[in-house]
């Protein structure tokens, strides 16, 4: 069973000790640790909607696709590292609200490749999603598309 | 239904760029969520 909290909700939590270590172990990052930690509680929360969409609609060929973290997400994936040193509380977190312990793959060099065609078709389905979950801001942040 | 205009210019961006990095995944590959 896919647990997916209320996003609203998700979004009051906050951990000041993950965000000063973060600031401490990362001082040049271009975003605040503030806004980065909230990128990345919005990246679990649509991971899961994603999931609990998939389990609700296995057919819809719309959500076949990966929520993987690509290279212009590589500061989100910063703060996932930071949240994921202070064990006790990144575990109390995710069974807090998703009954679950949210767990980190890292890709090693090809391991997510996929013939261009299908890259782009999954490509489009994830911007797709995000877009309609999330918004065009959140969009733009994750793939740094300022402009 | 209508592409989206700042999808389009992505996937644009990243096909141009022919490189599929990424960091990491929450689920495991083909992953299937489970039904409630």
């Amino acid at each position: 069973m896919t647990v997916v909290p209320d996003i609203n909700e998700l979004l009051k939590y906050i951990n000041p000790r993950v965000l000063k270590r973060y600031e401490k172990d990362y001082p040049d990052s271009p975003l605040k640790p503030e806004e980065l930690f909230e990128e990345l509680l919005k990246y679990f929360w649509l991971s899961h909607q994603h999931q609990s969409d998939k389990a609700d609609s296995p057919s819809d060929e719309s959500l076949h696709f990966d929520c993987i973290m690509h290279a212009e997400m590589q500061e989100m994936d910063n703060m996932w590292h930071t949240f994921i040193l202070f064990t006790k509380d990144y575990a109390d977190f995710c069974n807090h609200y998703f009954e679950n312990f949210i767990h980190h793959y890292p890709i090693l060099d090809g391991d997510a490749e996929l013939p261009p065609e299908e890259y782009e078709m999954d490509l489009y389905r994830y911007l797709t999603y995000i877009h309609n979950q999330l918004g065009e801001a959140t969009l733009r942040k994750w793939f740094k598309e300022d402009k | 239904m209508k592409p989206i205009p700042i999808v389009i210019k992505i996937i644009k961006r990243k096909m141009k760029a022919r490189s599929q990095e990424c960091c990491c995944r929450i689920f495991e590959k083909n992953a299937q969520g489970a039904k409630c």
